[in-house]
């Protein structure tokens, strides 16, 4: 029963293809780009027109042999590189990669200079 | 605690509410990957005339705007195309033709003559996410400007207008 509801893709339309390895590439496409039109929702989930018709276009291009750089490619030179949901690291999304390590490490250097001067001046 | 350790608080705030008052006051221009480009080529029958074959969208050259998916701007085109003499060019987008006929001779048309977007192909490949949107074209078919949503009066005078005027210089008083 839990089998034939694999997960929220299943309500969508449903895409025939020549061969299950393009399915597999279907689905890790449609769970790495983000629905342009929506506040932060997959292709996989998304009900937005736009998303079926791009969930239309995946299919034809996965058929017609492109591979999952010329088609996350393609979206990104479309819509621009937050269509992904894992950008790229250079030089413009540097920053967004190394804040979540860089800031953290800060805070407890900091908690750390704090804890020991309230030590020494006890 | 020295004075810099009372000082960094505030300091930190002061940053963070820098840098939320610098993204709230820039304008966020919306990502366009057609400035600079020609229109994806496709060739799609018109509105006006469904019979007498397609039009290449490689052919548009000449037309100065593109409008998909308006039609709360009507009135403003229909002045831009009167007044003026702008060359717009309509792309009819997810829309019934017969519909967008008759909506056409309800309201008169300010396009030189209208793309059928029926399956919204064009549309999904120019990357349009927020119809209506207005794309400006340079004489060559380039395309140099890309308006998300309604064109009002005020985007009218400030956007589209100086840029109109610069590509096209037989249109200079534009109001």
């Amino acid at each position: 029963m839990l089998a034939s509801f694999p997960s929220a893709w299943a309500v969508l339309e449903s895409y025939d293809f020549s061969h299950p390895q393009l399915q597999e590439r279907y689905q890790q496409l449609l769970r790495q780009l983000r629905c342009p039109v929506c506040p932060n929702q997959a292709l996989d989930s998304s009900p937005a027109p736009l998303s079926a018709d791009l969930r239309r276009e995946l299919h034809q291009m996965l058929e017609q042999g492109y591979d999952d750089q010329q088609i996350l490619q393609v979206m990104v030179e479309r819509y621009g590189p937050g269509v992904r949901y894992s950008p790229p690291i250079n030089r413009v999304t540097l920053a967004l990669w190394l804040a979540p390590v860089i800031l953290p490490l800060l805070g407890l250097l900091l908690l750390w200079l704090y804890l020991r001067r309230r030590a020494e001046d006890d | 605690m020295n004075w810099w350790g009372r000082l960094l608080p505030l300091g930190a705030f002061a940053l963070v509410l820098g840098l939320l008052l610098a993204a709230l006051v820039t304008e966020q221009k919306p990502f366009s990957a057609l400035t600079g480009q020609r229109l994806p080529e496709l060739c799609l029958p018109t509105v006006e005339a469904p019979q007498a074959g397609c039009r290449s969208t490689a052919s548009l050259s000449g037309q100065a705007m593109l409008c998909a998916g308006c039609l709360v701007e009507h009135p403003l085109l229909m002045e831009m195309a009167q007044r003026q003499g702008v060359a717009i060019v309509g792309l009819n987008y997810k829309d019934e033709p017969d519909h967008a006929r008759q909506w056409l001779g309800r309201h008169g048309s300010p396009y030189q003559f209208s793309l059928m977007d029926y399956q919204g192909g064009l549309a999904l490949r120019m990357g349009v996410t927020g119809a209506p949107e207005t794309y400006v074209l340079d004489a060559q078919g380039v395309v140099r400007h890309r308006h998300v949503g309604v064109m009002d009066r005020r985007t009218w005078e400030q956007e589209l207008a100086p840029l109109l005027s610069s590509l096209y210089p037989q249109w200079q008083n534009f109001r």
